[in-house]
C-alpha cells in the first residue's frame, strides 16, 4: 500500500510534465525532445532565483518564461531555418544544459529551502489540465489544434500555421520549465541531471495512459461523458471542456502519470530491483500499444466521443 | 469578373499541347463552365486564371485590372480554390462542426468564445453565411469527419470552401467523387452563392448536363482550344461509335466529348 501512496505522489509531482508532453507530442505533433533541456532549465532556474532570494512565484513564473524562450529556440530553427526537428530539439537540449551549468553557478547541482508538497503540484497539475481543455475549446484553441493536426488544411484556408507551431513550442516548453521548477521545489534541490531519462518516463507515462483509458472506454462501451453521468449539464460541460479532443488527452495524461508511478514503485518494491522493473514497464507498455491498435484500427487512434452523436439539433 | 485575352501558354516539355484561348469572360453573379476531354487543358486554363501558372502570351484582367498588377497577398484574399483535395487534410478525430467552425473563423466570421455553442446558435439562424451551405452543413454537423465517406468528406470541403466568401470561386473537377444528387447540389449552391455574394464562379466539370443546366456561360476545350458555346444550342443525346457522345453543335461543327 505503501508503494501505491508513494506512486500517486510521484505521479501528482511528474503530471505537469506530462501535460506538457501531451501538448507537444499528441497537439503540436512535434517529437519535442528539447522538452527535456526546458525541463532542467526551470529547475535551474528556480534554484538561481532562490539563491538570489527573489520571490518563490517570481522564480516559478521566470522558470516558466526560460522554459519558453527553449521551446522559441526549437520553433525558430524548424519553422525559420526548415531544420529536422529532431535536431531542433537536441540542439536545444545542449545549449539549456550549457546555460543550466550557467545558472547553477558553474556547478553540477544546487540545494535551496523545499518550498512545495506533492500534493500542491498535483492540484496545480489538475487546474492547468482544466485549464488547458478550455483553452482549447475557445476558438483560438481550436486553431491551434488544427495547426498541429493538419496544417495543410489551414493554408488551403489561407492561414498562417508557422505562427500557430511556434504559439505550441511555446506553451508546451513555458508548462515544462514550470514543471522542472516545481519538481526542484519539492526535492529541494536542481541538477544538471535532473532531467535524465524524463523523455522516456512522458512518453512511456502517456502511452500507458491513452492505453488504460481506451481500455476503460473499450471495456465500459460508454463515454466517457456518460461513464461520469453528466447528463443533466453535460451540454454545458461539453461546450466548454471538449477541446477539440484535447480533454480526453488530459485524462489520459492524468491516468498515465499516476499508473506509471504506481507500476514502477509497485514493481520495485515487488523484485526489490530496478531492472526488473524497466522490462515489466516495457511489457505493460507494449501490451497497451497493441490493445490500442487494434481496438482502434478499424475507426481511428483515438476511441469515439459517442455523447456527441446524440443530441438532436433539430 | 474575370476577362482574358489571347493567351497561350505551353508546357516546357515534349508534349505537343498548346493552350489557345484568344477571348474568355466570366461575370460575376453567374456561372461560368468549362468542360472538355482529359488533357484537353481545363485545369491548365483554370490555374491561370488563378495565377498558378503565367501564360506566355496574352492577359488576364480581374475587375478590369491586370492579374500581374495585384499584390500575391491580395490574389489570395480575391481567389478561393474549390479543392476535392482538401478532403484529404480534413482532422478525422474532430468532427464537422469544429471544421466549420474553424472556416467560419478563418473567413472572418464573428464565432461565439466556445465555438461548441455553434450548434446551437444555428437554431436562432446567426453566423451563417448561406442558407443552402446551412442546410447542407446541419446534416453532417455532428458526425466525426472519420466516419464520413470519401463522398460526403469532398462535399464538406467543398461547403468549407464556399464559405469562404471569396469575390472569385475557381473550382477544378469537384464533383468527380459525388454522387448526381450531391453533385447537382454543388451546381446548386454554386448558382446560389453567385448570386447571394455577386461572386465569379468557374467551374471546370465533366458533367455536361449540369453545366448546361446550370451555367450562364459555357466553355469547351478541344485539345488546348478554348471556345464559347452557346447553350441554347446543344444537344447532348447522340452517341457516337459507342464510346463518344455528340454534346453540341454550334456554327455548323459537330463537337464530340
Amino acid at each position: 500500500m505503501n508503494s501505491v501512496y508513494i506512486g500517486i505522489e510521484e505521479g501528482l509531482k511528474y503530471l505537469p510534465l506530462i501535460l506538457a508532453a501531451c501538448i507537444l507530442f499528441r497537439v503540436a505533433h512535434f517529437p519535442d525532445i528539447g522538452i527535456e533541456g526546458t525541463f532542467a532549465l526551470g529547475s535551474s532556474f528556480i534554484a538561481f532565483s532562490s539563491q538570489l532570494n527573489c520571490s518563490f512565484y517570481f522564480g516559478l513564473i521566470g522558470s516558466g518564461l526560460v522554459g519558453a524562450l527553449g521551446g522559441l529556440l526549437t520553433a525558430t530553427l524548424f519553422v525559420k531555418y526548415r531544420l529536422n526537428s529532431l535536431l531542433c530539439g537536441i540542439i536545444t537540449t545542449f545549449a539549456s544544459y550549457s546555460t543550466c551549468f550557467c545558472l547553477l553557478g558553474f556547478k553540477s547541482n544546487a540545494s535551496f529551502e523545499t518550498q512545495l508538497s506533492e500534493v500542491k503540484i498535483g492540484l496545480l497539475g489538475l487546474v492547468l489540465g482544466i485549464a488547458l481543455c478550455i483553452f482549447f475549446s475557445t476558438r483560438y484553441g481550436l486553431l491551434l489544434r488544427i495547426a498541429g493536426e493538419s496544417p495543410a488544411l489551414l493554408q488551403k484556408l489561407g492561414i498562417n500555421t508557422n505562427r500557430k507551431i511556434i504559439y505550441l513550442l511555446l506553451l508546451g516548453n513555458f508548462i515544462s520549465g514550470l514543471s522542472g521548477a516545481l519538481v526542484s521545489s519539492v526535492e529541494g534541490t536542481s541538477s544538471l541531471f535532473i532531467a535524465d531519462s524524463k523523455l522516456f518516463l512522458v512518453i512511456i507515462s502517456m502511452v500507458i495512459g491513452e492505453g488504460l483509458l481506451s481500455l476503460i472506454l473499450y471495456i465500459k462501451e460508454l463515454s466517457l461523458f456518460q461513464f461520469f453521468n453528466f447528463s443533466i449539464i453535460s451540454e454545458y460541460f461539453i461546450n466548454i471542456f471538449y477541446g477539440a479532443g484535447v480533454s480526453y488527452l488530459v485524462i489520459s495524461a492524468i491516468i498515465g502519470s499516476f499508473s506509471y508511478w504506481i507500476i514502477y514503485n509497485v514493481c520495485t518494491n515487488f523484485f526489490g530491483a530496478d531492472e526488473f522493473t524497466q522490462i515489466i514497464l516495457g511489457c505493460i507498455t507494449a501490451i497497451l500499444l497493441i490493445f490500442t491498435n487494434k481496438t482502434t484500427q478499424n475507426t481511428y487512434k483515438l476511441p469515439p466521443w459517442t455523447f456527441i452523436g446524440d443530441i438532436n439539433i433539430d | 469578373m474575370i476577362n482574358a485575352n489571347n493567351i497561350k501558354f505551353a508546357y516546357n516539355d515534349s508534349s505537343n499541347f498548346k493552350l489557345d484561348c484568344s477571348e474568355f469572360l466570366a461575370e460575376p453573379s453567374k456561372l461560368t463552365c468549362i468542360i472538355g476531354g482529359n488533357g484537353s487543358g481545363k485545369s491548365t486554363l483554370l490555374k491561370i486564371f488563378g495565377r498558378k501558372i503565367t501564360p506566355h502570351k496574352g492577359s488576364i484582367y480581374i475587375d478590369n485590372k491586370n492579374i500581374n498588377d495585384y499584390d500575391f497577398n491580395k490574389i489570395s484574399d480575391l481567389i478561393g480554390w474549390i479543392d476535392p483535395s482538401l478532403s484529404t487534410s480534413l482532422v478525422e478525430e474532430l468532427y464537422v462542426l469544429d471544421h466549420y467552425a474553424l472556416t467560419l473563423y478563418a473567413s472572418g466570421h464573428k464565432i461565439p468564445f466556445f465555438y461548441r455553442r455553434l450548434k446551437n446558435i444555428q437554431k436562432k439562424n446567426e453566423f451563417i453565411p448561406n442558407q443552402i451551405i446551412l442546410k447542407q452543413i446541419n446534416n453532417l454537423i455532428l458526425k466525426k469527419v472519420g466516419n464520413l465517406s470519401a463522398g460526403q468528406k469532398q462535399n464538406l470541403s467543398i461547403t468549407l470552401a464556399s464559405i469562404m466568401s471569396k469575390k472569385i470561386l475557381l473550382s477544378d473537377e469537384s464533383t468527380s467523387n459525388l454522387d448526381v444528387y450531391y453533385s447537382q447540389q454543388f451546381f446548386e449552391t454554386m448558382k446560389a452563392i453567385a448570386t447571394e455574394n455577386s461572386s465569379t464562379i468557374i467551374i471546370v466539370t465533366h458533367d455536361i448536363l449540369l453545366a448546361s443546366e446550370f451555367s450562364d456561360a459555357l466553355y469547351f476545350i478541344d485539345n488546348g482550344k478554348v471556345q464559347k458555346i452557346d447553350i441554347n444550342n446543344i444537344c447532348i443525346d447522340e452517341r457516337i461509335n459507342n464510346c463518344k457522345i455528340k454534346i453540341f453543335a454550334s456554327n455548323d461543327k459537330t463537337y464530340c466529348i
